[in-house]
């Protein structure tokens, strides 16, 4: 493990309630300063990846390396956890389980709080982090005041706010409108041109076309990957992206012309027609 | 009009309870005068109001101190529709629990009533004396809830004592609150997107367990994953919270001003007794 390596997993499986299986034998490694995107189905164990990268969960078997330190109990070890959580942020696919404070301002807050920096350092943080989301108005509104796409960059924010190495997505556009979608992307792109590590989990491809600069693709049965890439050759294996359930073949309409092939919605729907 | 059935029901109730919250939380943004005042100055300000609310015995004290929260709420731009509902609610109820006081209290007779039964002016007194704290205590109550938010209310809490986890707890419970009742919103309206004609009670009765039962699982593996939420920020199961910021010299104000106000009232009341 070199130094700018971030995570390397080696034969990692995880199964709940010792049935269910998740992950089974992943062996990977992510380097600093990528823009690694988890790509699968759903069901594909990427979500239960992202938290065992965040000291969450404890494999079942094998063996994870964060910034070279052994993490695979973090879980279970409390300091471990804690020094883990100061390199390494996750946002949660559904954001109403990250925002659990009566306010925005006091969820933002909430992190750097626990790792314990003087109040006005916290509330500068706060304020200007929420200013560079574009959310300072919202600083006093309720979590249930806010739309879905707000929510979310809240939920970014009380990450941001601690200013981790490595930012793990699950699902970051999920349910979120056309325009919150490319503020967030466009966010996202900034967030890693300044440096930032990104792991994404997703199924949606046009993230992987706008923001990735690696990609592993996780089979929909066998839980683990089962290739791995920069986009542009990912992107362009149909088979492979069919095999995966990440593409699908139907009957669609250009103009006048109705035709089938396999596609995905946001992008492939735009190609042009002789 | 046809009668609503339960789901229809229980539909409009929950709509109505984030419709209230949400109304509430939008009249303690409003930039009114107890809305400038620290939420901690108000609950000291406005339970002293309640105490001394339940003491008084003089009608004039009651009066005037009921006239002096109408005013600081009308100043706080609660809208009067609201005021009037909530004080007519509570305290008309306890004028009906009260009524049989008119007659039972011993003293000069005022009306004569049929079957040797007669109002006395001790029980119109007494049933007035209720009506009036009852009121005064509502008054007071509203004037805190009505013009502070939720958090900040929460917040003022931990100044008096109240254990942080206790706080942490209540306001994280008021939060999962609102997302349980917009899951249970979704639950019926799929019921009823899909029920065509008037279902049999066992069948509604069947269903309602079901529900319930989505219902607490959901909250089971929400609370699993707040939990993971918060450990994935560092929590090591030890509660932290901002400082309140401290007093400005117009809370201080508020508190010397109101306290000094009630207590006079307090007084006066004693002196006329």
């Amino acid at each position: 493990m070199n130094h700018t390596t971030v995570f390397e997993l080696s034969g990692v499986s995880y199964s709940y309630q010792n049935r269910i299986v998740a992950l089974r034998d992943v062996d990977l490694t992510i380097r600093a300063g990528e823009a690694l995107v988890i790509l699968g189905p759903n069901g594909s164990g990427k979500s239960t990846l992202l938290k065992i990268l965040d000291g969450l969960y404890r494999p079942t078997s094998g063996r994870v390396l964060a910034f070279g330190r052994d993490i695979t109990s973090a879980a279970d070890d409390p300091e471990l956890g804690y020094w883990l959580h100061q390199r390494v942020g996750l946002v949660f696919q559904e954001p109403d389980v990250q925002l659990f404070s009566p306010t925005v301002f006091d969820d933002v807050a909430f992190g750097p709080l626990q790792l314990g920096w003087p109040s006005e350092r916290i509330r500068q943080a706060v304020l200007t982090t929420l200013n560079e989301l574009g959310i300072l108005h919202l600083s006093d509104r309720a979590p249930f005041e806010l739309s879905g796409g707000e929510k979310k960059r809240v939920a970014l924010a009380t990450v941001l706010v601690m200013d981790p190495e490595v930012i793990l997505l699950d699902e970051p556009t999920a349910n979120l409108d056309p325009r919150s979608r490319v503020q967030l992307i466009e966010l996202l792109t900034e967030l890693h041109r300044r440096g930032r590590t990104l792991i994404i989990a997703t199924h949606e491809l046009d993230l992987v076309a706008t923001l990735a600069t690696r990609v592993v693709v996780f089979g929909e049965h066998e839980h683990r990957p089962i290739a791995e890439g920069p986009p542009e050759l990912i992107l362009t294996d149909r088979t492979l992206l069919l095999a995966a359930n990440l593409i699908h073949e139907h009957l669609h309409r250009h103009g006048p012309i109705v035709h089938s092939h396999p596609h995905w919605h946001d992008a492939e729907h735009q190609h042009e027609h002789d | 009009m046809s009668r609503r059935g339960f789901v229809e029901r229980t539909l409009l109730d929950l709509a109505e309870i984030i419709e209230r919250t949400v109304y509430a939380e939008q009249l303690a943004r409003r930039p009114g005068l107890l809305q400038r005042v620290d939420p901690r100055i108000k609950v000291v300000v406005l339970s002293f109001a309640i105490l001394v609310a339940a003491s008084l015995r003089s009608w004039p004290t009651q009066v005037a101190l009921l006239g002096l929260l109408g005013a600081l709420l009308l100043a706080s731009r609660i809208p009067i529709v609201v005021l009037i509902q909530l004080l007519l609610g509570l305290p008309l109820f306890t004028l009906l629990v009260a009524a049989p006081a008119l007659v039972l209290v011993p003293g000069p007779e005022l009306v004569r009533l049929p079957f040797g039964a007669s109002v006395t002016t001790t029980g119109v007194w007494s049933v007035l004396t209720l009506f009036l704290r009852v009121t005064t205590s509502i008054a007071a109550a509203t004037a805190l809830v009505l013009t502070t938010r939720w958090a900040d209310l929460m917040r003022a809490l931990r100044t008096f004592r109240v254990p942080l986890l206790f706080v942490l707890v209540f306001a994280m419970t008021y939060r999962y609150v609102f997302v349980l009742i917009e899951l249970l919103q979704d639950l019926l309206l799929a019921r009823r997107s899909r029920v065509l004609t008037p279902m049999p009670n066992v069948e509604q009765r069947r269903w309602l367990s079901s529900a319930l039962g989505v219902l607490f699982q959901r909250s089971l593996r929400m609370s699993e994953q707040v939990y993971l939420a918060m450990v994935a920020r560092g929590y090591r199961g030890e509660p932290r919270t901002l400082r309140n910021p401290t007093l400005a010299e117009t809370d201080w104000l508020a508190l010397s001003l109101g306290s000094a106000v009630i207590a006079a009232l307090w007084l006066v009341d004693l002196a006329r007794r």
